[in-house]
């Protein structure tokens, strides 16, 4: 056995193992020895333990009354709501790919079932076949108005919905829109100056 | 208590942080083709003010010319755009295989739409439409057609090298169904690329 006043840095390996081989296993301990060293344990406890221990068996009986219970359910919720927060939320492409972007299309408030990008592409071949006719059926500039309105209608659908911007974050609508706003008005300035001299 | 509300709150507003903010590739791309913005502008109203100082001349080629091969090319491209949205759409189901063969769609259609725009090019110096001022018969249509229409031909062939690389990665698994800004910020480029020649082909082809 090793010795007792022995520090345990000072203990051996093999007084170490005599040491564990010593101590009884959890299920080794024969039944009430454990009540009974509490016992033990209390009897030579001091006031302020002592006190320490009522309080707890007290709160252990009111918590079975109905006013702990309100409280501990409210606050269960409360950390619950906080827990759902703390779950990641949707990114702004996981919104699109969920709302927006999903296996089908809805229109004037009804669903087909075809998904949004092909119904886009769709808009857009149609779109393309229809400039494509009035170029060749109408021969007068009357057509120019109609073609570019179309051409702007079919660049709006790629940048709102293959380009996102429909759902993104506002600060790229606006990144695209100075520069073009900037370039459109130095365009229609130059477009005054006059094309021939005095 | 009051710690809890404390916790509660900071929680928040981090969440609110987070929903506000915004993906610095992407930003980044946006600011990339802001620039882009300005340069096809720049050509697209050098040609407009052709068209609207020679509409003798762009007729003129337009009768020449026909529409059939451009149209065609045209739908090539729409269609690789929406080839390149439905590969998106397939890494958000996390299929990185379906990204893939849609990126891979998108690529092909990409190289037959430059491969066209020669043959197209070929066809049209036969038509005496050329760079030098000249030997082009149509008094400098030439290099208001050939300039913004082989810069965005570059940019094609840009992206067609972008795609494959984007491909290559996917297939390395790169991407997955909470990843795929990468994915994205490509297919900024290639819409970009698309929405410029949805507007070259009207002004150019078709006014």
């Amino acid at each position: 056995m090793a010795d007792e006043n022995k520090t345990p840095q000072e203990l051996t390996d093999a007084e170490i193992e005599a040491v564990a081989h010593s101590v009884p296993k959890a299920d080794e301990y024969p039944k009430g020895q454990g009540e009974e060293l509490a016992k033990e344990l209390t009897s030579d406890s001091t006031g302020l333990e002592e006190a320490a221990v009522a309080g707890l068996q007290k709160t252990e009986e009111l918590s079975e009354k109905a006013i702990p219970k309100a409280w501990d359910a409210g606050i269960s919720g409360i950390q619950d709501a906080i827990e759902s927060f703390g779950t990641k939320p949707q990114t702004p492409h996981e919104a699109l790919a969920s709302e927006h972007h999903g296996d089908t299309t809805v229109l004037f408030g009804k669903e087909y079932p075809v998904p949004l990008y092909t119904a886009v592409f769709g808009a857009l071949a149609a779109l393309t076949l229809l400039e494509v006719l009035i170029a060749e059926i109408i021969t007068s500039d009357v057509k120019i108005p109609f073609l570019i309105g179309i051409a702007v209608a079919k660049a709006l659908l790629v940048v709102l919905f293959y380009m996102h911007l429909r759902d993104d974050n506002r600060i790229f609508a606006l990144v695209l829109a100075v520069p073009l706003g900037i370039a459109t008005l130095s365009a229609l300035f130059l477009l005054a100056v006059p094309t021939t001299g005095y | 208590m009051t710690e809890l509300s404390l916790e509660h709150a900071q929680h928040t507003a981090d969440l609110q942080r987070e929903a506000l903010s915004i993906d610095n590739q992407k930003f980044a791309m946006w600011l990339y083709l802001a620039s882009e913005v300005v340069i096809f502008t720049v050509f697209i109203i050098v040609y407009v003010i052709f068209r609207i100082n020679q509409p003798e001349e762009v007729k003129g080629v337009h009768e020449d010319v026909g529409l059939l091969l451009v149209t065609f090319n045209t739908f090539l491209l729409l269609t690789s755009s929406w080839a390149m949205v439905m590969g998106l759409r397939q890494i958000q189901k996390s299929n990185p295989r379906g990204l893939i063969q849609w990126l891979g769609v998108t690529a092909v259609l990409g190289v037959i739409f430059v491969g066209l725009q020669y043959v197209e090019y070929n066809e049209l110096s036969h038509l005496s439409i050329t760079l030098s001022r000249t030997t082009d018969g149509f008094g400098g249509f030439g290099t208001r057609f050939y300039t913004p229409t082989a810069f965005h031909g570059a940019h094609v062939i840009i992206g067609v090298i972008w795609c494959l690389e984007v491909m290559r990665r996917a297939s390395k698994g790169r991407y997955s169904a909470r990843n795929y800004v990468g994915v994205e910020v490509f297919g900024l480029y290639w819409h970009f690329v698309d929405v410029v020649w949805i507007l070259l082909f009207t002004l150019i082809y078709l006014v």
